[in-house]
């Protein structure tokens, strides 16, 4: 898989929780964290990117549920 | 791997805290200098019509100020909030939807204000002038026509906003469907209401001294130019409450919506309670001669009512916003 489908995926399924503002959010992720242009990730950073959302679903929801799916997408993404 | 923490980053430097305080005082002030318009004027026509001394009708006024300011900062509060988020997001999709959501309740405040302003005006100008009559049934024609005038602006950048925010994901409105019964409901509220101006007798001409017609212009004249128009405003509002409605539903992500209901929540009594405010308002003017209470009494629940839309309006803006402002460290 390319660089460019591990971002639409990790957009994609950030969209499943944060709708319109997710690519925000991960572009600010990962411009911040990773230091790159969002377009250029790899791989091994999206479990630092699971981290980051896992934490900014914390503060914005209170059910574990909701945290845990969206874990659970990024290891998919991850597996494929 | 380092624990990850999730803190919100300042959302506005102390530039911005200063202009956003000036927008509060200013308005409060604006308010304030019509409120004292109404206080200034002669109130002994309206103390007789209410069997009351005309300190007690001033002491009403000053009274009925200070929950006037709030709900005047509620909608200010409601407008900066949804205007941020806007801004926030800026170069986004749904960023100009946001802003002329903004534009929208800005235009019914300012609309709130210069109809208080007209008010305090008829009665200062009235008690001075050689025709007070004339100048009242001027002041009210002007006062209807700024009314239908603001109806339009603002219902119209509502809808604006709401159709650039179902187009952002790109959606539209199933309108032949959706917008037939809703348009033969409004209909016949065209109807009611061009009955209602029928029965009152107090619409051309005023009919007890100190008192001002509702419209003070013909019947016809005021069904085509004044009632249609406001009632096709309302219908606007409406429209532009089911693109919302449309775009709260079909929008992905499950804690967006979450954090969009407060919002859609506001925005849905916003656009309800503004549209019964509307319309109870010219009621009210219709039993001049009878006993007003009732009515006044259930405009001040409204306006409290709208007061707390404003704040979930605000409640769920800043909540959107919340996730523009989330840094991971």
């Amino acid at each position: 898989m390319n660089d460019q489908n591990y971002y639409r995926q990790v957009v994609g399924a950030t969209e499943e929780f944060l709708g319109p503002a997710a690519e925000r959010f991960i572009n600010r992720q990962i411009e911040f964290h990773l230091g790159k242009s969002p377009e250029t990730i790899k791989r091994d950073d999206i479990p630092r990117l699971k981290e980051t959302l896992s934490a900014a679903l914390g503060l914005l929801v209170k059910d574990k549920a909701v945290v845990a799916e969206a874990m659970h997408k990024f290891d998919l993404i991850v597996k494929d | 791997m380092k624990h990850m923490a999730a803190v919100l980053t300042e959302r506005t430097n102390r530039s911005q805290k200063m202009i956003t305080t000036a927008w509060y005082v200013g308005i409060s002030i604006v308010w304030i200098g019509a409120i004292a318009l109404s206080v200034a004027a002669n109130n002994s026509e309206t103390a007789a019509r209410f069997k009351l001394s005309a300190a007690q009708i001033r002491l009403l006024q000053l009274v009925f100020a200070l929950p006037g300011v709030l709900i005047v900062l509620a909608i200010l509060f409601g407008g900066l909030s949804i205007w941020r988020y806007a801004r926030a997001i800026g170069g986004s999709k749904e960023g100009r939807g946001f802003r002329f959501i903004s534009y929208g309740v800005f235009a019914l405040l300012a609309g709130l204000i210069i109809s208080n302003y007209l008010g305090g005006l008829q009665q200062l100008l009235a008690q001075h002038a050689a025709n007070p009559q004339k100048v009242k049934t001027d002041f009210v024609i002007s006062s209807n026509y700024a009314a239908v005038v603001v109806s339009f602006i603002t219902y119209g950048l509502l809808l604006k906003g709401s159709y650039l925010l179902l187009r952002s994901i790109g959606r539209q409105l199933d309108k032949a469907r959706r917008l037939a019964p809703v348009a033969a409901l409004f209909t016949l509220l065209a109807v009611l209401y061009a009955w209602l101006i029928h029965g009152n007798a107090n619409s051309r001409v005023s009919v007890g001294p100190g008192l001002s017609p509702t419209f003070g212009l013909s019947y016809w004249l005021v069904v085509s130019t004044v009632a249609l128009p406001l009632v096709a405003s309302w219908f606007v509002g409406v429209v532009a409450l089911m693109h919302l409605r449309k775009y709260y539903t079909a929008t992905k992500g499950v804690v967006y919506r979450l954090l969009f209901k407060k919002f859609v929540i506001g925005m849905t009594l916003f656009i309800f309670l503004n549209i019964a405010l509307q319309l109870l308002t010219q009621l009210a003017s219709f039993y001049n001669t009878r006993n007003l209470s009732g009515i006044l009494a259930l405009i001040v629940v409204i306006y409290g009512a709208l007061a707390y839309a404003f704040i979930l309006i605000a409640q769920g803006a800043q909540k959107l916003h919340t996730i523009e402002d989330i840094l991971i460290e």
